[in-house]
């Protein structure tokens, strides 16, 4: 391929020949579900609020989509590698904001300060930090031709925990955990040695056992994490999520209500239902079958992101699509894992579907990223 | 890096992530196929809630017709304590606004009958202004609820109290009267409402209510209807109801005015019953017991007030029905039984004559014991008959020694004839408590003293405790329904029956649903002619012997009364006044039995009770009452 280098409007033009449609489908597909799921979710309760217009959340939403795919396509335009040069940079700004939301900028909801407003924009900056984590672990790791020593090891969870300390503190324990994830499937990937990574997980044995002690995590935290294994314990509070939620999925048996039928759904039962708890919108009113479909169009998406990392041609593009798909993976089992009771409550949204702009366009421009690696995979 | 090693590593990602939505599967499979049922019925009872209607209770009504007890809405305001985070406040701010003093409703609150848990009536009838202003001010009344509830009412106040009982709440822990019963349901206590509770209570309804998460309401659903309860017929007529409660009353407060000699003080009569039945049948006429008490106090939760009254001993225990659970020595009322035994145990005969003189000793006896007569004049030679009209002691005493003398061949006669006129057991009435009185004998003799040495400290039977027993004395008790059971036998020809005070249970508009029969359960073993000369001989009590001055200028030429005085002698105490009387004498259609306690002679308190009640029944003008002489 070399050879036709110099020919810029042929890679172009083969650049989009070799679009992912399968990639595009499902991203898409998830989407448009999320839209109809987040209407279920929320009708019912704007139309008690009077005058509201029930779609308002869905139509927001689809804003967000359309906005996202522009986004998406001009994340898939630039030559991926780009990136590579300016993901100092960006993950630098990150830091900033992470900051900066901490500030009396940031605005505060649910008792977290997750927000900030840029630009007449009102938008999560830690959604963005997991990309720009991805981008910068990956252009970190890329640069290393040998094997990881321990060193590497550690510069790469510090470029890590950073961001991670950050986002704990605003508090959301459930994405500075993404970032976790991201660290340990970029590192599986890169080839980090397994005794590396046992010191690394004895590290954070470590630093989660600290940080119980100085009391850095809060009984609110711990009752949440803990509700899960005996949501009976405190049906009333940390268990009343997890309650609702099982009973919301467990009701839908293998056909579901139908869609704007099912009780837990309509009478508000499920709290958070168009954000964290969507999943239980599936789970009651499309049953086994529909939830099936939403995990097919994820396994589709998974995949084709694990073969874009396989088809390209250089270690920053395997390694971006590699942290791409760990860190959709980690949300979408830690998210739907929560909503059955087999994983902890934490604020985790379930990726192209849950109620979000900031989450929606991120998502969608990672999507973005995956394409451009696949479209210049010849390079 | 080289490319075979990174596809390796990338291969354990997706081995990970294909584990992991395997879990994600195996989760959902067990969540929405295999456990459905139960999820499905959690997401039902989340949003559905089950509201009672409950069913109206069956009315009771007398024999005709008149209802003595029915229903009727009320505004109650009810507290639950255990949603009550500060009493104390709760009852002031409850007593401003209902003007009832907060120490009362703290007493209604702590009535024993009901559970911290449960919704207690503190305040009935009360104003739709004060019932607006609570629910105004919701918030300010924590664990405080109201609402237009079915309380009974009483058209003829306290009459009949013992034998329609009233309503309380099921408790905790308490066993339901049948399946369905909720707790905080109201349940019949003592009386019919507890006898026929399965009867008068229906069956609750259910509203079913769509409700949302914070529980406000969306829709209704479905409705069960309620089915009301059954209505009672009593055999009790109201109107001879009502004489049995003004004369018992009036004759317990005559009694009062009596002064007592052997005891050196006004007679006490504390307290009294009444039972009036037909003897055709085992129909209750009529049952009263004094004190009594107004089954109204049971509308809302007891005062400390209200609940000494009723359980107080210095108030003599109103909610005690002495007619069935008041147990006395019958004392010479027990003569025309014991009378009939001899005969049939041929120590007697109604023919016969019989010495009364003023004394009767027991030949060889060395401890000298002298049994007297009522009376110190010696009558001579007198007749069966005449035994009974003057109530002669010295003659049954006779009778007592030859029941004694001859156990070893036959056994305790008199006891078991006793037993056969309904004594010792439970008469089978259709009110709950019924007591079972006693018929002692030598075994229950050695069996007492046994148990309690001291109390009872000697095992034999003596000469003396049969002797006693011929005068319905010593350790003989029965109540007084036993008595009027026992006297309607003599009176039907020797039928036992079982008394009863329910009629029929019928639906509201008069279809009868079940009817209660005759039920007979014992047959006398003497000859009508001996039962025809006992009864006669009781006319003459009435006409000439101890109840006569109680009957003065009562037509019993036209309306024959056989009748019999008793004045039982108790420890410590002033003797009972006992009256039983059978009207009209030839063909008895109504038996009146009557005790006063601590009423001193049979002849001067329960008789002149009695008559009153036969003026009623006989639609006689009704006389003021007087009392009689004293004599037994």
């Amino acid at each position: 391929m070399d050879t036709t280098a110099g020919s810029g409007s042929w890679s172009e033009r083969s650049a989009l020949r070799h679009l992912d449609p399968g990639l595009l489908a499902a991203a898409i597909l998830l989407a448009v579900y999320g839209l109809m799921l987040i209407y279920s979710a929320t009708h019912q309760s704007l139309r008690a609020l009077g005058d509201t217009d029930p779609g308002a959340f869905m139509k927001k939403q689809f804003a967000f989509l359309l906005l996202g795919l522009i986004a998406m396509v001009i994340v898939a335009t630039f030559d991926y590698r780009l990136w590579k040069v300016y993901a100092p940079i960006a993950y630098g700004a990150l830091l900033v904001l992470l900051l900066l939301v901490m500030t009396p900028l940031g605005n505060r909801t649910l008792g977290a300060q997750r927000w900030i407003t840029l630009l007449g924009f009102q938008f999560q900056p830690s959604e963005l930090a997991k990309l720009t984590v991805v981008a910068m672990l990956a252009a970190y790791l890329s640069e290393i031709q040998r094997t990881l020593t321990l060193e590497n090891v550690w510069r790469a969870s510090a470029l890590a925990a950073a961001p991670m300390l950050l986002v704990f503190f605003q508090p959301d324990m459930g994405t500075s955990m993404a970032f976790a994830a991201i660290l340990l499937g970029l590192l599986v990937v890169a080839g980090a040695k397994t005794k590396h990574l046992g010191v690394l997980a004895l590290a954070a044995l470590f630093a989660v056992f600290f940080a119980f002690r100085v009391g850095i995590v809060q009984d609110y935290q711990i009752a949440r994490l803990t509700a899960f294994i005996d949501p009976t314990a405190d049906p009333e509070r940390a268990g009343y999520n997890i309650t609702q939620s099982t009973i919301a999925i467990g009701s839908g048996g293998l056909t579901g209500r139908g869609y704007l039928k099912g009780t837990q759904t309509n009478l508000d039962f499920v709290p958070q239902q168009h954000t964290d708890f969507v999943f239980t919108v599936v789970g009651e009113e499309f049953g086994f079958r529909g939830a099936l479909v939403l995990l097919s169009l994820y396994a589709l998406l998974l995949w084709r992101g694990i073969r874009i990392a396989m088809l390209s041609k250089d270690a920053f593009g395997t390694l971006l699509a590699a942290g791409i798909v760990s860190m959709m993976a980690f949300q979408i089992f830690v998210n739907i894992g929560m909503t059955m009771g087999i994983m902890p409550v934490t604020g985790i949204p379930l990726p192209l579907i849950s109620y979000g702009g900031t989450a929606l366009v991120t998502n969608l421009m990672a999507i973005g990223l995956l394409m451009n690696v696949h479209m210049r995979r010849f390079k | 890096m080289t490319e075979g090693k990174t596809g390796g590593r990338l291969r354990v990602l997706a081995g990970v992530l294909a584990f992991m939505l395997a879990a994600i599967v195996t989760r959902l499979w067990f969540l929405q196929v295999m456990a459905v049922t139960d999820y499905q019925a959690a997401a039902e009872s989340n949003h559905v809630r089950k509201v009672p209607i409950p069913s109206p209770r069956g009315r009771i009504m007398d024999r005709s017709g008149n209802l003595l007890v029915r229903n009727r809405t009320s505004q109650v305001v009810t507290v639950r304590p255990i949603d009550v985070p500060n009493v104390e406040q709760l009852l002031l701010d409850l007593s401003a606004v209902l003007d009832v003093p907060p120490e009362e409703l703290g007493e209604r609150l702590d009535d024993p009958d009901y559970g911290s848990f449960q919704r207690i009536p503190v305040a009935v009838d009360v104003k739709e202004r004060d019932i607006l202003y609570l629910a105004e001010h919701k918030d300010e009344f924590p664990g405080v609820d109201y609402g237009l509830m079915g309380v009974r009412d009483y058209p003829h106040g306290a009459l009949a109290a013992h034998v329609l009982g009233y309503l309380g709440q099921l408790g905790p822990g308490e066993p339901k009267p049948f399946k369905e019963h909720q707790p905080g349901q109201p349940v019949g206590r003592g009386g019919v409402e507890q006898a026929y509770e399965a009867w008068l209570h229906g069956r609750d309804g259910y509203q079913f209510v769509e409700v949302d998460a914070r529980g406000k309401r969306i829709g209704q659903l479905r409705a069960e209807q309620p089915v009301e309860g059954y209505d009672l017929v009593l055999s009790v007529d109201r109107r001879i109801q009502r004489a049995a409660e003004n004369a018992l009353a009036e004759g317990v407060e005559h009694a009062k005015g009596v002064y007592h000699e052997d005891s050196g003080k006004y007679l006490k009569a504390p307290a009294g019953a009444v039972v009036a039945m037909d003897p055709r049948n085992g129909e209750i006429l009529a049952m009263a017991s004094f004190p009594t008490y107004d089954p109204r106090v049971f509308l809302e939760g007891l005062t400390q007030r209200e609940w000494q009254q009723l359980n107080n001993p210095k108030k003599n225990y109103p909610l005690n029905n002495r007619a069935t659970q008041g147990q006395y020595p019958p004392g010479s009322t027990l003569k025309p039984l014991v009378a009939a035994a001899a005969v049939k145990a041929g120590y007697a005969s109604v023919n016969g004559f019989y010495p009364c003189p003023p004394e009767f000793r027991v030949k060889g006896d060395t401890s000298k014991t002298v049994w007297r007569n009522w009376k110190d004049t010696d009558s001579g030679v007198i007749s069966f008959g005449q035994a009974l009209i003057e109530s002669c002691d010295t003659v049954f005493y006779r009778f007592g020694l030859d029941f004694y003398r001859e156990r070893k061949i036959h056994g305790e006669l008199l006891q078991r004839q006793l037993r056969g006129w309904g004594m010792d057991r439970d008469t089978g009435v259709d009110l709950p408590g019924e007591q079972s009185g006693r018929v002692p004998d030598a075994q229950w003799k050695s069996a007492v003293h046994e148990e309690e040495p001291e109390l009872f400290p000697d095992p034999v039977w003596y000469p003396g405790d049969s002797i006693n027993m011929s005068i319905g004395q010593g350790d003989l008790l029965t109540t007084p329904l036993q008595m009027a059971r026992s006297f309607a036998a003599l009176g039907n020809g020797g039928i036992l029956y079982e008394p009863h005070v329910g009629l029929r249970v019928q639906t509201a508009d008069g279809r009868v649903v079940e009817r209660v029969f005759p039920k007979r359960v014992g047959r006398l073993p003497y000859s009508n002619k001996v039962l025809a000369r006992i009864r006669g001989a009781l006319q003459g009590v009435v006409t000439n012997g101890t109840g006569a001055q109680a009957f003065l200028g009562f037509p019993t030429s036209s309306i024959p009364v056989a009748g019999k005085t008793g004045t039982s002698e108790v420890f410590d105490k002033q003797p009972h006044s006992w009256f039983v009387a059978m009207a009209p004498a030839d063909d008895p259609q109504i038996v009146v039995a009557a005790i006063v306690e601590e009423g001193g002679h049979g002849s001067e308190v329960a008789a002149p009770i009695v008559r009153r009640i036969l003026e009623h029944v006989f639609d006689l003008e009704v006389t003021p009452f007087r009392l009689g002489v004293a004599s037994d």
